[in-house]
């Protein structure tokens, strides 16, 4: 087990430069996931990691060693492939085994490893099949195999649940994070699936154009975005992005929405955050779907107003319901109950207490 | 209605045959007519009349013999040759192989300055007509001593087949996902071993059928043979072939016996290992 450091780590392809000097300190036996948009960078990092990609400018330290010219095979690391890279023409324990003899470890121990990690995974009756004849699931539980038997200091994980299907994955997230209660090493996983990132990491690197959006556990992300991309990143549905404006009104500070014309206060305890903006008609108002109520009664903190709702998609425990306001199509999430039917107006209201505002001029989160 | 179409298929069945039938009987001919004459008892020379004449066509010998066979390795040192055909195609295939697998690794997953040129170098190298490297060969060869040796034999005959094979190998590495070298390397092994330990077992149609090609094209190769050996230490089975057809008179019984003979471990070969061969070279038609 390991710490891993990244220290202004460069990636360019010829001209193009796809990783931007990233700096990175995963503590030992910590579980970070990178997440991000396809072309973000995230995978080329991990396998920069892994010394399958050069590194063009920075370095990088496991366990307090430099390991940037290091060979994938000196760095004392295991990965798992989102094709599983199964050796085809190997059954299961020879698979498993594969990486221990390298190492030229003796038989036995080579074999009491494989039975346990085997058995951690429930694959026992399937050691003397080919790749072949296993199922996706179960090549997946073989290539986590492969990485544990290995006890390496370091676990990478290059979007494994890619290849499975809706069920399956949800089925193996939680394995994984079932090994990861009984194997506590440092573990680097990249997923484009914010779910995946937010189920199972201790803390989430969002990336984005080969650049850290930031770094934080996911209550932080979720809650405390420092950027409009990570609060549009982070959240399913995604975060509604409303054009606002900040003013002073009769000693007043008001939230100002056009089309329909709202002013709504801002709660007491966001004034001070947001005073200096008072004046700033280019702001974004920032909501997450579930902060939009069916309004019953009056709520302290909270924007009322009448929207025509245009799409209701129910999805059993709660209702999907878009509409319009300030020119912008919105996606509420509101209980079944709440009565939101297709072309009828409804009366709702934004909780404030958790609203977020942009500042497009730099893009961050104020 | 459906007799009329059973009758059609039928008849169309019957020409297939009769189609396959030609063909067959086409390729096979000849192979057939070498084993007549090869048991067909040798005519003594009649030195009265032209030596072509003192051979006459018989369809089938009313004494058929073996003793062709055994005059094959009585009156010349056929064993010798056939050693020697077989030292140099084996050496050739073993040559061959170890210089396309490591070349076409080397191409696949490697970047390098001058790829692409180097590639189209090998194919340039592959089109160009034996005969003409022959006179620079010569010189090298004359030069280092090469001339008749095993070695220089197989140095010269891997010129054209080594291109060739390579191109194969480069067809068949590129069907290998580059994440199972990768999942090696960490697994940790050097590049060489991934090599060895991933891709040339996943690559066994493939070799087989690149280390037959390069057998078979030594082993039929007449050019080579008869230019660069001189004496019977070196000289394979084209070369004594050639004699036997140019010699005086013309030794018809032994030089078909010869000829079936030195066809047989090709034919062997080709019998054992037609599976392998064909999925081999149809490797990269099709990504499984």
């Amino acid at each position: 087990m390991a710490q891993v450091n990244l220290r202004k780590v460069v990636k360019r392809f010829g001209e193009v430069e796809v990783v931007k000097g990233i700096d990175l300190a995963i503590a030992d036996q910590e579980f970070v996931a990178l997440v991000g948009p396809s072309g973000c960078g995230k995978s080329t990092t991990l396998r920069m990691i892994a010394g399958l990609e050069e590194i063009s400018d920075g370095d990088i330290m496991i366990d307090g060693k430099v390991v940037t010219d290091f060979a994938p095979k000196d760095r004392d690391i295991a990965m798992v492939f989102q094709s599983y890279a199964l050796y085809p023409h190997m059954t299961v324990r020879e698979n498993m085994s594969f990486g221990l003899k390298q190492q030229r470890m003796a038989k036995s121990e080579i074999d009491t490893r494989v039975d346990e990690a085997a058995r951690i995974l429930n694959i026992e009756d399937l050691l003397t099949r080919k790749p072949k004849q296993l199922s996706g699931g179960q090549r997946q539980r073989v290539a986590m195999g492969r990485a544990i038997v290995r006890q390496p200091k370091v676990f990478l994980f290059d979007e494994p649940l890619s290849n499975l299907d809706a069920q399956l994955r949800v089925q193996m997230r939680t394995e994984i994070k079932r090994l990861r209660q009984k194997v506590r090493t440092t573990t680097v996983y990249v997923t484009h699936d914010q779910v995946e990132a937010l189920t199972l990491a201790d803390r989430i690197v969002v990336m984005n154009k080969g650049r850290i959006e930031q770094i934080g556990t996911p209550h932080e992300l979720y809650h405390e975005p420092a950027t409009r991309f990570v609060a549009g990143f982070i959240g399913s549905p995604a975060m509604n992005f409303i054009p606002a404006a900040i003013e002073s009104r009769d000693g007043r500070l008001v939230l100002v929405l056009k089309n329909p014309d709202l002013v709504f206060d801002i709660p007491a305890e966001r004034r001070a955050r947001y005073a200096a903006l008072a004046g700033r008609h280019d702001l974004l108002l920032g909501l997450r779907p579930e902060h939009f109520s069916a309004m019953t009664s009056p709520l302290p903190g909270h924007g009322e107003f009448q929207a025509r709702i245009d799409i209701t998609e129910p999805v059993g425990l709660e209702t999907f319901v878009y509409f319009r306001l300030a020119e912008t199509e919105i996606c509420a999430r509101l209980p079944p109950t709440a009565g939101a039917q297709e072309g009828k107006p409804l009366r709702l209201a934004a909780d404030l207490n958790q609203m977020h505002v942009v500042d497009p001029a730099t893009g961050l989160v104020v | 209605m459906n007799a009329a179409k059973r009758r059609a298929r039928r008849i169309r069945g019957i020409w297939t045959a009769i189609g396959a039938a030609a063909i067959l009987l086409y390729s096979l001919g000849p192979l057939l007519w070498i084993f007549i004459a090869s048991i067909t008892p040798e005519l003594k020379a009649d030195f009265n009349q032209a030596w072509l004449s003192n051979r006459q066509v018989t369809y089938l010998p009313s004494e058929p013999t073996l003793a062709n066979y055994g005059a094959l390795f009585e009156t010349v040192p056929f064993a010798t040759y056939f050693r020697n055909s077989a030292i140099i195609a084996t050496g050739n295939m073993v040559l061959t192989l170890v210089v396309a697998s490591l070349g076409a690794y080397g191409f696949v997953r490697f970047k390098f300055f001058g790829r692409s040129s180097f590639l189209v170098a090998m194919l340039v190298a592959y089109t160009i007509p034996s005969v003409v490297l022959l006179v620079p060969l010569l010189v090298i060869f004359r030069a280092y001593g090469l001339n008749n040796t095993h070695l220089g034999m197989i140095l010269a005959e891997a010129t054209h087949s080594a291109p060739f094979v390579l191109l194969l190998m480069i067809n068949y590495f590129s069907t290998l996902p580059r994440d199972l070298d990768e999942a090696a390397q960490v697994d940790g092994c050097s590049r060489l071993k991934v090599l060895w330990r991933i891709i040339l077992p996943l690559s066994l149609p493939g070799l087989v059928a690149g280390g037959l090609l390069a057998f078979i094209m030594t082993w039929n190769n007449f050019l080579f043979a008869f230019l660069l050996t001189s004496t019977a230490e070196v000289k394979t089975l084209p070369v004594i072939m050639r004699q036997f057809a140019l010699g005086e008179p013309a030794v018809w019984g032994v030089s078909a016996a010869g000829a079936l003979v030195s066809t047989l471990p090709v034919a062997l070969i080709f019998l054992l290992f037609q599976r392998m061969l064909m999925s081999g070279l149809a490797a990269g038609a099709v990504k499984g």
